[in-house]
């Protein structure tokens, strides 16, 4: 017996302490990598694009 | 991810283990061994029709299982319900399907129970907070947020729309899940993850995104189409 399952219909991001901690190594490419805090805005941007907009 | 000769090698083990146990009398497989033989077959995602049916035997006989046992059971039937390669199998397999049929539900609500405990992580909690400042106005993040359908707890959840506390999403919210992974998700001394945290992204992967494949839901009556619920701060 099978039937299609409802699709939930989220999608899944995972946010590894290696990039959250160390922005400098993981993300030079997406910023200078000397500020936390961009740093850590451009990987949630880049993990929730282009679903939800960040400011 | 795993490494190719190191999931060959896992693979090989799963294979010798499902060789060793064919011929083991039922009453010395023990029920607490058998789960957590499927719950290393689903992760790795190498499925020995030998070995799951040697597990689902053993189950229909004894299946008195500590929670640890029952969680362990959970997450094995989940992939049996996500995995297409399974669903050919659990249905020609009369042990499996009625493994499924009647363990699935009560394997689902302990999993849940622990979910519903979770607490968060100080990463956890920094990530939700960054999402918090950095997301437009009227956006919701919910934290440990309990899907219904997989009994997972995610770690941030980002409504498509608010959702009151203690409501469900619709199905098929288009939110995002967000998962954190500090230190203890990963093996020592490596970016490789550890098991428990493979298998809950696989799960949450193929549950959040399963739009036509044929599924074996029907067979699950007391599970509700996929949803979403926010945590119930009154439940224990």
């Amino acid at each position: 017996m099978t039937c299609a399952l409802p699709s939930a219909g989220f999608r899944v991001v995972s946010v590894s302490y290696h990039d959250w901690d160390r922005p400098a190594e993981a993300l030079a490419h997406s910023c200078d990598g000397s500020d936390l805090e961009s740093a850590r805005s451009a990987l949630l941007r880049q993990l929730l694009a282009p679903h939800t907009p960040l400011p | 991810m795993l490494q190719a000769p190191e999931r060959e090698s896992l693979e090989r083990t799963i294979e010798t283990l499902a060789a060793a146990v064919a011929d083991l009398p039922r009453s010395e497989f023990h029920p607490e061994l058998a789960c957590l033989v499927a719950w290393s077959a689903a992760v790795l995602e190498h499925f020995p029709v030998g070995l799951l049916r040697k597990v689902a035997e053993v189950m229909s006989i004894n299946c008195a299982l500590e929670d640890v046992g029952r969680r362990q059971l959970h997450q094995f039937l989940l992939s049996c319900r996500l995995e297409p390669r399974l669903e050919g199998l659990v249905r020609t397999e009369p042990s499996l399907e009625a493994l499924l049929t009647e363990e699935a539900q009560p394997c689902l609500e302990c999993f849940t129970r622990q979910s519903r405990d979770a607490t968060e992580s100080k990463m956890q909690q920094a990530v939700s907070q960054a999402l918090r400042q950095r997301l437009p106005v009227g956006s919701q993040v919910v934290d440990e947020f309990v899907d219904a359908t997989t009994g997972y707890s995610i770690d941030c959840y980002i409504p498509n729309a608010p959702l009151p506390e203690g409501t469900a999403a619709p199905a098929g919210d288009k939110g995002v899940a967000v998962e954190v992974d500090g230190p203890h998700h990963f093996l020592r001394n490596s970016r490789r993850l550890q098991g428990r945290t493979i298998i809950k992204h696989m799960h949450l992967r193929r549950a959040g995104a399963c739009h036509s494949l044929a599924r074996l839901h029907a067979l699950l009556p007391a599970c509700a189409p996929a949803r979403l619920v926010t945590r119930d701060p009154s439940a224990s």
